[in-house]
């Protein structure tokens, strides 16, 4: 019982830090994308703070898939 | 200032990684006073976290140059491609160490892990507040 809660804990935790980095990387994306067309010369410095704010964003799932990773394996 | 073909300091986000990377090395040798444990715990959150994001930028600027010059037609498809990358070899990262590292403190390795991420705001943010200071100062000029 306790070990199945445990599995569960951990696919709630990678499923909502997967949706909340979803919509973020949705909006990065599309306001990435505006930007571009409307001013593609400034493309090259858009795609440099693309990256950060992705990794920025991206951080949050990966931190929760390591936290669940490590209820599921070594807890 | 170049560090060989892997590393160049004048852009941004390789500015980034050498940061981490130093930063990693100085906390490994703080904790190394409280035990091996410690040490490499705090060694390997941060390594999860500058491996992915390093290798994620090698894909993104692969055969196109620096990120600064990158072609205007590339669209977003290497940044998922770089990204999934990412996420990838962070996940095989977490289970290989939880995996095989039998004694892990596993605050110190969450909290370098976070810690080292946000590096991310804060290097942008010092530089950008040193621009501004600069652009304010030859304003008064």
């Amino acid at each position: 019982m306790e070990q199945s809660l445990i599995y569960i804990a951990g696919g709630i935790l990678m499923g909502l830090g997967a949706i909340g980095s979803g919509l973020g990387i949705g909006m990065l994306g599309g306001k990435y994308l505006e930007g571009v067309a409307r001013q593609p010369e400034l493309q090259p410095m858009l795609m440099t703070q693309l990256f950060i704010a992705l990794a920025l964003v991206d951080a949050v799932p990966i931190i929760a898939v390591g936290i669940s990773l490590y209820l599921i394996f070594a807890v | 200032m170049h560090f060989g073909p892997f590393l160049n300091i004048e852009s941004q986000v390789d500015r980034i990684i050498v940061i981490q990377i130093f930063t990693v090395i100085l906390a490994t040798g703080i904790f190394l006073m409280f035990g091996v444990v410690a040490a490499y715990s705090v060694m390997l959150g941060g390594l999860i976290c500058i491996l992915p994001g390093y290798f994620a930028a090698r894909v993104l600027v692969a055969k196109k140059g620096p990120l600064e010059n990158l072609p205007t037609d590339v669209g977003l498809s290497p940044v998922i491609r770089s990204e999934l990358i990412k996420f990838g070899l962070s996940v095989a990262l977490f289970l290989a160490t939880f995996l095989l590292v039998e004694r892990l403190n596993t605050l110190l390795f969450f909290a370098a892990f976070i810690g080292l991420q946000l590096i991310y705001i804060v290097v942008p943010a010092i530089e950008a507040s040193a621009l501004r200071r600069r652009y304010a100062g030859k304003q008064s000029d």
